[in-house]
């Protein structure tokens, strides 16, 4: 059932995931599951092929993108914006400086936090993208503010 | 779209459809920067290649990109 959840619930829920800036820990009630903490920043990384909404994608390698370090880079405090009509963006810029020629494209990112054990967030695909040995080296690869948009508009 | 510029003197280009150096990708619906020498370029007296690629050194920026944590969400 698409679209069956209020959206200024939507706004909440999105709004607190990924405007706040420490961990917090949602615990449910009896028989409601397993605690869920979410531990910010979370941090922006790049894919040469694009994840699912059940996997991961191919993750770029400072062995193929150098420059790039597997685990992305940090999307500052907060990473988004608050929530509104279902959909907000980030708030900083992300950017890599190439040291060398990425031999893999970037087609691809997803959005992951900083737990022990990292958990992902998000994942889109970009609507153009960079194909491989176009970045070489002294190259910057930039994702600038507001370029991401995150929707939950038709949860 | 991609806003590609030049590090040094900054001429820029903004690709997306039917930007001669992208290609596009029916398999996946994007369109892919293949060609870096098909981004416009005029360089100024001031603007040097990089001293060890030969290469004028590119910035590449998303403005849009796409992450959709629901169904049908993005864009």
């Amino acid at each position: 059932m698409a679209g069956m959840t209020d959206q200024a619930l939507v706004n909440k829920i999105l709004s607190a995931l990924f405007t706040s800036s420490t961990s917090f820990t949602i615990t449910p009630g009896t028989g409601g599951g397993s605690a869920f903490t979410v531990t910010p920043p979370y941090h922006l990384r790049l894919y040469t092929v694009t994840g699912t909404e059940t996997a991961s994608g191919t993750e770029n390698t400072s062995g193929n993108s150098p420059g790039y370090t597997a685990g992305g880079l940090t999307m500052g405090s907060s990473a988004f914006g608050s929530f509104t009509s279902g959909a907000s963006t980030n708030a900083n810029a992300v950017t890599w400086t190439a040291t060398g020629t990425w031999t893999s494209g970037v087609t691809g990112i997803e959005i992951w936090d900083t737990a022990g054990t990292p958990v992902r967030y998000l994942w889109g695909a970009l609507s153009t993208s960079i194909g491989a040995s176009v970045v070489i080296s002294g190259d910057t690869v930039s994702f600038a503010v507001a370029s991401i948009s995150a929707s939950g508009a038709t949860w | 779209m991609i806003h590609v510029s030049c590090k040094n003197c900054g001429t820029f280009d903004i690709v997306g459809p039917g930007h001669p150096a992208a290609e596009y990708d029916a398999g996946t619906g994007q369109h892919l920067i293949t060609d870096r020498t098909a981004l416009r370029h005029s360089h100024g007296d001031d603007c040097e290649p990089h001293p060890e690629t030969g290469h004028y050194p590119l910035h590449f920026t998303f403005m849009a990109a796409t992450v959709a944590p629901a169904e049908g969400g993005g864009e």
